[in-house]
């Protein structure tokens, strides 16, 4: 993979008229993956540690060596697999009202109003979009075992 | 300042492993700034039914940072041209009472900073 040549000193303003500039000319699907995966670095405002850990963190360490809060860890195949199947089973408590996620009594609409349901829906267009973009470059840390397809969410843009 | 060329055919992993690189390297505070703009481009996870909270926070950071796109990324929260000063400043006075608050807090201050130095 090319890599892209920005000089150390450059600012944060530079690199974010970079990316404006960037999104206003690439291709849609790009885009859209880029955007899908900025969106969920922030982990989950309920501040629950433990879902951040198994996603956030995760997601942080597919492509950052350095973040400042220090929470990278390193992804493997069999790991990755069993966050997306827990986030697409819902085996997550909403903190907010303390029921499990997967509970039938916890109806769609609680779950749209839920910290963890919106948060969730983020991570899993961010891990669609990490898939799409391991695979088609024919990245290897996803190329032995891949997970289970997850369905993506309503948009959560 | 420095412009920063981007090929259009670029593609999303080669743009996080820039992203990725220049993070590595950069100056701490620059670096922190921009992550702090980052953490702040996703809404509030709850407590938002009508959208008003996401319209009156995150759209106007989003529009700030990226606004050369951003109405067309994140249609159809965005219904203003720019950002002002005064508007960062009082999304960096926003009462801290959840996480979500801290990281608009943190945004406007690193938007404002990077402005001053435009």
């Amino acid at each position: 993979m090319p890599r892209l040549n920005i000089p150390r000193n450059t600012t944060a303003l530079e690199i974010l008229d970079a990316l404006s500039e960037w999104f206003n000319y690439v291709h849609t699907t790009e885009s859209s993956m880029l955007w899908d995966v900025l969106s969920a670095l922030r982990g989950p405002d309920s501040e629950d540690d433990g879902l951040k850990m198994r996603t956030t963190e995760y997601l942080r360490g597919v492509f950052f060596r350095d973040v400042p809060a220090n929470v990278r860890h390193d992804l493997t195949p069999e790991k990755l697999e069993d966050v997306v199947r827990a986030v697409a089973q819902r085996r997550y408590v909403d903190y907010s009202t303390g029921r499990p996620l997967d509970n039938p009594e916890v109806t769609l609409e609680d779950r749209r109003y839920s910290a963890s349901f919106h948060f969730l829906g983020h991570i899993q267009q961010a891990f669609n979009a990490v898939r799409s973009m391991l695979n088609a470059a024919g990245d290897d840390r996803l190329a032995k075992r891949r997970p289970a397809p997850v369905e993506a969410e309503e948009d959560a843009l | 300042m420095i412009p920063v060329t981007i090929d259009s055919g670029t593609t999303a992993k080669q743009m996080l492993a820039t992203l990725d690189s220049w993070l590595d390297e950069a100056e701490p505070d620059e670096r922190d700034r921009l992550w702090s703009i980052i953490s702040a481009f996703r809404g509030p996870d709850k407590d938002d039914f009508t959208g008003q909270l996401k319209m009156s926070t995150t759209a106007k950071i989003r529009l700030a940072a990226l606004p050369k796109v951003a109405r067309k990324l994140t249609f159809p929260i965005i219904f203003q041209e720019e950002v002002t000063d005064e508007e960062l400043r009082e999304l960096k006075s926003t009462p801290e009472y959840s996480h979500f608050d801290l990281h608009v807090i943190s945004a406007a201050v690193a938007l404002l900073h990077i402005r001053s130095k435009r």
